[in-house]
């Protein structure tokens, strides 16, 4: 391990023991994320196509207590919406997670991973730690799709990187 | 999977079989989800808006549709979390006997020989969840830091934590851990 690598473990230890840090950590990484998506999807803001509105809710885990995000919406053609909503930052695989889903349709989402924990990420197992946010596809849809995937101890697909082309190819998939 | 195998995990087995056949039966209910269908389901729901509007109606039975994904994940963590208790809490009284009954027969230290059974645990211990979890998790390779995110994404569902957002660990998380649990001890 490098010095930056270990002097920035050193900063990231004490970060996780205060709660108000790792909140603030959390929302901030949030609030630029909807910034980029926000910026990706300028053209079709910019045309009438979507329309973003972003409003506080309230999460509470039992790790950090309870604190005020941002969710994100896109209004859509034919009285679509789009959400991005944050789950929480106490996540099993990552250092936070968004769902993201077309309204009415959650069960059918796909999944934003900050900082995906070493080996965690499907696919990109080869990766020893990735940071930024990540693509989790939405599992296969039906009991048996569902059921191989887990002996398969993976997702039918493999998560991505998130990039602008990954985030439009998503959106297209979630619309069906 | 050996037969034997499969047993141990039937209960999980069939409480992992529910949630998905509720998360199907959801998505056979929403169909295509086109504003056609939704407004009917509406009607059915009782999700039609005050206002009257039908964009409000729309998005008010989305809304419900979701609501009820989010319990339906919220239940079946604590579902698959008793299936996996109730695997245990019916071998443990057999273990526990069958433990005692080698102490009783076998020690052959003077030391704390008069209160030797007492070395063997009770069923009385496994009676929460942790010390439940606690015992087993050293025959798997299931990591504390999963088993205390399950518990707690347990814990939350069945306290009321966020009623409103999305359980923590995935379903489908929480029944391989349990699962991998299973395996490995029994």
């Amino acid at each position: 391990m490098g010095l930056k690598e270990k002097l920035t473990r050193l900063r990231e230890d004490a970060l996780d023991r205060n709660p108000a840090a790792r909140i603030g950590r959390w929302t901030g990484a949030v609030a630029e994320l909807y910034d980029q998506i926000e910026g990706w999807l300028s053209e079709y803001i910019r045309d009438g196509l979507m329309v973003a509105r972003r409003e506080k809710v309230a999460l509470e885990e039992s790790v950090v207590g309870g604190y005020d995000i941002e969710r994100l919406e896109f209004d859509l053609p034919a009285g679509r919406v789009l959400v991005f909503d944050p789950v929480g930052l106490d996540i099993l695989d990552a250092e936070g997670r968004l769902d993201m889903y077309v309204l009415g349709a959650r069960s059918e989402g796909a999944s934003l991973l900050l900082d995906p924990k070493p080996g965690t990420l499907a696919g990109l197992a080869g990766m020893p730690a990735a940071r930024g946010w990540f693509l989790r596809p939405p599992l296969p849809p039906g009991l048996l799709g569902r059921i191989m995937a887990l002996s398969e101890r993976r997702p039918h697909e493999p998560d991505v990187p998130l990039t602008r082309e990954n985030l439009e190819t998503m959106i297209e998939t979630l619309l069906g | 999977m050996t037969s034997a195998a499969a047993d141990r995990t039937a209960l999980l087995d069939d409480a992992w079989q529910r949630y998905n056949l509720l998360r199907m039966m959801l998505i056979r209910q929403r169909g295509d989800g086109t504003r056609q269908r939704l407004i009917r389901l509406a009607d059915e729901l009782g999700t039609t808006a005050a206002s009257g509007r039908r964009e409000d109606t729309l998005r008010k039975t989305r809304a419900a549709l979701d609501a009820v994904e989010l319990q339906i994940e919220r239940q079946s963590i604590i579902e698959l979390f008793a299936a996996f208790e109730a695997t245990f809490r019916s071998r443990i009284p057999t273990a526990i006997g069958e433990a005692g009954r080698v102490v009783r027969e076998h020690y052959q230290l003077p030391l704390l020989a008069v209160l030797r059974e007492s070395l063997v645990r009770t069923q009385g211990e496994f009676r929460e969840l942790k010390p439940l979890l606690d015992f087993v998790a050293p025959a798997s390779t299931v990591s504390s830091e999963t088993l205390s995110a399950i518990r707690s994404a347990r814990n939350d569902a069945a306290h009321g934590l966020s009623l409103n957002t999305a359980a923590r660990v995935r379903p489908e998380q929480v029944y391989r851990a349990l699962h991998d649990l299973i395996s490995a001890a029994l």
